[in-house]
This record gives structure tokens, C-alpha cells and sequence, in this order.
């Protein structure tokens, strides 16, 4: 018999007690992790990657698309932020590939968890 | 011989005229009330008994419950648990319009961009107004990358903001995407088996190829049906998160 067990409650009191200190407990442990990841699962990545890459130039070049149309300058700002969208774009597919979620900037890299790959270049 | 584009084609049922509005219901439209309607007679009949021992039913009802209850509070936090039943119904809306498109005659609504993109700019608009009542003008800040040389900060913030909108497009064309694609394929394998079977004699046997790659697709579909729901909605809360904790 394990002696080492903590004795049952029996009262009510304590018990909602220790469900208070469990919620507490939980609620501490799940916090939103800062790399939040998607299932990098082959397919579903790949169909990330593509998507980034084009929602990024038709977003670019639909915004060069209506300030030229707005600001008159045909076709200098859709070249611009044709390039814009494409670097928008790739940052977005860097973002999802190191793990780092959807937030914007640069994180620490001491929050920054290994993953697998670079586990396996240290072997 | 149909196009295997075919199955997309949006067809009038019946036309009304509201209050000036000319609203017509299309078979777009009734597979997203059947929809609706599907997942909530599944949750109201599965929780119906309400056992403290679960069927296999109340299990199920349960387990969608939970895994989506699991998913706001581990991408968004506790801040996002207000936010569960808009997250549950989006993901249950997703789910059940892309398995009821794959039962042969129906359609899917989640394969045409109207639809996905006016969920998506839902979600975009509603989570930049939480961000907004939130955090006031300190949201702008997200669009400033943390310890980026100052020269590059003006170049990169317009890139950030670029990124920023793209949300919404990549969100609703990636389920899209892979909706339209993977229906177009099915009915291009089913188009072959009947090509090559109507070519007569020792072709017949030959049908049996596509027939066969289209189980195997079938299967592949559902994948991608219940994957591509889960990949909607974990985006939510990811943006959930990005609105309610700025970095």
C-alpha cells in the first residue's frame, strides 16, 4: 500500500477547495503558448505555403492596384507594392515554418523552443 | 460527357422578392441552411439523454466539445474563452459543409470563395475591433516589429501591415482551394472511369484504375474536409490571440 498518497478529504469544503487550487493550477499550465503552431503535417503545409505566397501578391498588388487608381500614378505604385506583397508573403511563410505564429517582429530567441530538425543536427 | 467543373455551378431554387430585396435561394444557399441545420439536430439529439456516463453519440458530441473548448483555451488563452461558442459554431459550420459536399449529388458550399471570404472578413474585422476596443491606439504598435534597426522600421511596418491584410485572403482561400481542388479531382477521375469503360471490350476492365484511385480519394477528401475546418478555425484563434494579448 502507497502510505505516500495524501489522505481523502471528506468534507465538502475541502474538497471544493482543492478544486479551486487544480482550476488555479490549470489554468496557469495552459496558457497560450508564444509559438502557437499549426500541424505540420506534409499536406497541410504545403498548402500553407502556397496560399501565403499568393494571398500576399494579390493582396500587394491589389493595394498598388486602387492607390494608382486613387492617386493617379499608374503604374508606380503597383510595382512597388507588388515587391511589397511578394516580401509580405515569404515573411508570412518564414513565420509558419520556424513556429513562430502569426505575431509580428521578432521574438527572443530564448523563448524560442528547438524544434525537431535542429535536434537532429546537434546528434 | 459533363465538365468536372460542373458540380460548381450555383442554380436558383426559388426566387423571393423581400421588401425590395431580391433574394434568391440557391442550392448554395440550402446546403448552408442544411448545414446549420445537421450540426445542431447532431448536438440537441447526441446531448439529449445528458448521461453522466456518455453513449457513443453523447462521446462524440462531447469529444467535438472538448477538442474545440481544448483548442481556444491553448491558442488564445483564458481572454478567449468568451469567444468559445463564436469559435464552436464557426468550426462546426466548416466541418458539416465540407463532409455534406462529399455525399454524391450534394454540393459545397465551401467552394466558393463568396463564401469563405465573407467568413473570413468576419473574423478579420471582428478580431481587429476587439484588438481596437482592447488595447486603443497600442494596437498599431503590432504593426512595429520589436528590435528591428531603426532605418529598416518604416520598410518594414508597411510590410507588416501588407501581412497584416493578407490575413483574410489566405484564411478563406486555403479552405477554398482545397475544397474546389479536391472535388475538381474526384469528378476527373470519375470522368476517365466512364471515358475509357465507353471505349467497349477489354477497356471495361480498364475503368476499374480510376475507380479504384477514387475510394483512395474519397478517403483523402474526408481528410482534408475535417482538416481543413480544424485549420480555419485554429487560424481564428490564433488571430484571437494576436488581438486580445499584443506582444
Amino acid at each position: 500500500m502507497d502510505k505516500s498518497k495524501p489522505d481523502r478529504p471528506t468534507s465538502k469544503d475541502s474538497l471544493s477547495k482543492r478544486i479551486q487550487a487544480l482550476e488555479s493550477r490549470q489554468n496557469k499550465a495552459k496558457g497560450p503558448s508564444p509559438h502557437a503552431q499549426l500541424p505540420t503535417n506534409g499536406l497541410a503545409l504545403a498548402g500553407r505555403v502556397t496560399t501565403e505566397l499568393l494571398a500576399g501578391l494579390i493582396v500587394g498588388t491589389g493595394i498598388g492596384w486602387a492607390l494608382d487608381q486613387w492617386l493617379n500614378t499608374t503604374p508606380m505604385m503597383m510595382v512597388i507594392l507588388f515587391f511589397l506583397g511578394a516580401a509580405a508573403g515569404m515573411m508570412n511563410v518564414w513565420r509558419a515554418l520556424t513556429g513562430r505564429g502569426m505575431a509580428a517582429g521578432f521574438f527572443k530567441e530564448s523563448h524560442h523552443k528547438p524544434d525537431k530538425r535542429g535536434d537532429d543536427e546537434t546528434k | 460527357m459533363h465538365s468536372p467543373v460542373e458540380q460548381f455551378t450555383i442554380k436558383v431554387l426559388f426566387a423571393l422578392n423581400l421588401f425590395g430585396f431580391d433574394i434568391q435561394f440557391t442550392n448554395s444557399a440550402l446546403f448552408m441552411v442544411l448545414a446549420v441545420c445537421v450540426s445542431s439536430a447532431f448536438l440537441y439529439f447526441a446531448m439529449r439523454p445528458a448521461a453522466i456516463i456518455p453513449g457513443r453519440l453523447q462521446g462524440l458530441a462531447e469529444m467535438l466539445y472538448e477538442f474545440v473548448a481544448d483548442m481556444v483555451q491553448s491558442n488564445a488563452g483564458n481572454e478567449g474563452r468568451p469567444y468559445f461558442p463564436f469559435v464552436f459554431t464557426l468550426f462546426l459550420f466548416v466541418l458539416f459543409s465540407n463532409l455534406l459536399g462529399l455525399i454524391p449529388y450534394s454540393y459545397t458550399t465551401t467552394s466558393q470563395i463568396v463564401v469563405t471570404f465573407a467568413m473570413a472578413i468576419f473574423i478579420f474585422l471582428g478580431v481587429t475591433l476587439i484588438a481596437l476596443f482592447k488595447h486603443g491606439l497600442h494596437f498599431f504598435s503590432f504593426f512595429v516589429p520589436a528590435g528591428a534597426p531603426k532605418i529598416l522600421i518604416p520598410f518594414l511596418v508597411l510590410i507588416e501591415v501588407i501581412s497584416y491584410f493578407v490575413r483574410p485572403v489566405s484564411l478563406s482561400v486555403r479552405l477554398f482551394a482545397n475544397m474546389l481542388a479536391g472535388h475538381t479531382m474526384l469528378k476527373v477521375f470519375g470522368g476517365l472511369a466512364v471515358m475509357i469503360a465507353s471505349a467497349g471490350g477489354v477497356f471495361v476492365a480498364g475503368s476499374i484504375l480510376p475507380l479504384v484511385a477514387i475510394i483512395g480519394l474519397t478517403g483523402l477528401e474526408i481528410l482534408v474536409a475535417v482538416l481543413q475546418a480544424y485549420v480555419f478555425t485554429i487560424l481564428t484563434c490564433m488571430y484571437l490571440n494576436d488581438a486580445l494579448h499584443l506582444h
